[in-house]
């Protein structure tokens, strides 16, 4: 089966996030991915590229992130790659879900979320880049 | 994202329409400040039709409550879809709130309202 692929460049800013949710759709519907697959990577990309906007740069320039989804075979990746500061956000505390809401805090959660929607999550430092890569896989019906 | 609001007695039901993320949440935790600053304690939030919610959207929930509960309100959820409560569950939300199926039933569990002497 041929890998299908499409790609997207971002500014790091919070109001282009909503190209995200489009761009997820217009992949599932070309590669045939079931809505809850798409789903998943659809709050993923949100999560994990809203948090580099955040936390991933120190100056005022404006920065692209590349966002990019494949599919092949039964199994969905993304990888997100922006040229902001050295950022793992697997090393992100888990948030507290055992605890009653008044006593959590705010950070954590868009990790944690990401991690238990797809099958996969690792993250590299390429030279000057921030590489994250996420998996999950299409089960049979 | 799309927000409508009915009282029904002493409760004020928002229903949200669409998707509650990082660009649509603000929305959100503006109008329970502004429901709570109007005096309003009984809140209900209706998501029948609210087909995604990212960690944002939990933020903006999670103060929401936190902000009624020290008002000395109560907030209930109803209608969520299979996708927003698997959220709400991997959250660790779901057995802390009170999620019912339907608008109805949410707005029976209120507390009774003191009898006044």
């Amino acid at each position: 089966m041929t890998a299908v692929a499409d790609s997207l460049e971002l500014p790091n800013r919070l109001d282009h996030l909503d190209r995200l949710g489009p761009f997820v759709e217009q992949f599932a519907a070309r590669s045939g991915v079931p809505e809850a697959v798409a789903g998943a990577f659809r709050l993923a990309l949100e999560e994990m590229v809203s948090n580099v906007v955040r936390h991933g740069y120190s100056d005022d320039r404006p920065h692209i992130i590349h966002v990019r989804l494949t599919r092949e075979g039964a199994t969905v990746a993304a990888v997100v790659e922006d040229d902001g500061r050295p950022f793992d956000p697997l090393s992100r505390p888990v948030p507290a879900i055992d605890r009653p809401i008044h006593e959590r805090g705010i950070g954590g959660l868009g990790v944690w979320l990401t991690r238990n929607a797809v099958d996969e999550m690792e993250y590299r430092r390429e030279g000057d880049k921030n590489v994250l890569f996420l998996r999950k896989r299409i089960q049979p019906e | 994202m799309k927000m409508t609001t009915s009282r029904r007695g002493e409760v004020t039901v928002l229903a949200l329409q669409g998707s509650l993320d990082v660009i649509t949440s603000p929305e959100l935790e503006r109008k329970v400040q502004e429901l709570i600053d109007a005096g309003e304690r009984r809140l209900v939030f209706d998501l029948e039709r609210l087909d995604y919610v990212s960690s944002a959207g939990l933020r903006a929930f999670m103060l929401g409550i936190k902000q009624m509960t020290a008002a000395g309100g109560h907030v209930r959820f109803a209608g969520l879809s299979k996708a927003v409560r698997q959220v709400f569950d991997v959250a660790g939300l779901s057995f802390r709130l009170s999620l019912l199926p339907t608008v109805d039933e949410a707005i029976a569990g209120f507390p009774q309202p003191k009898p006044q002497k």
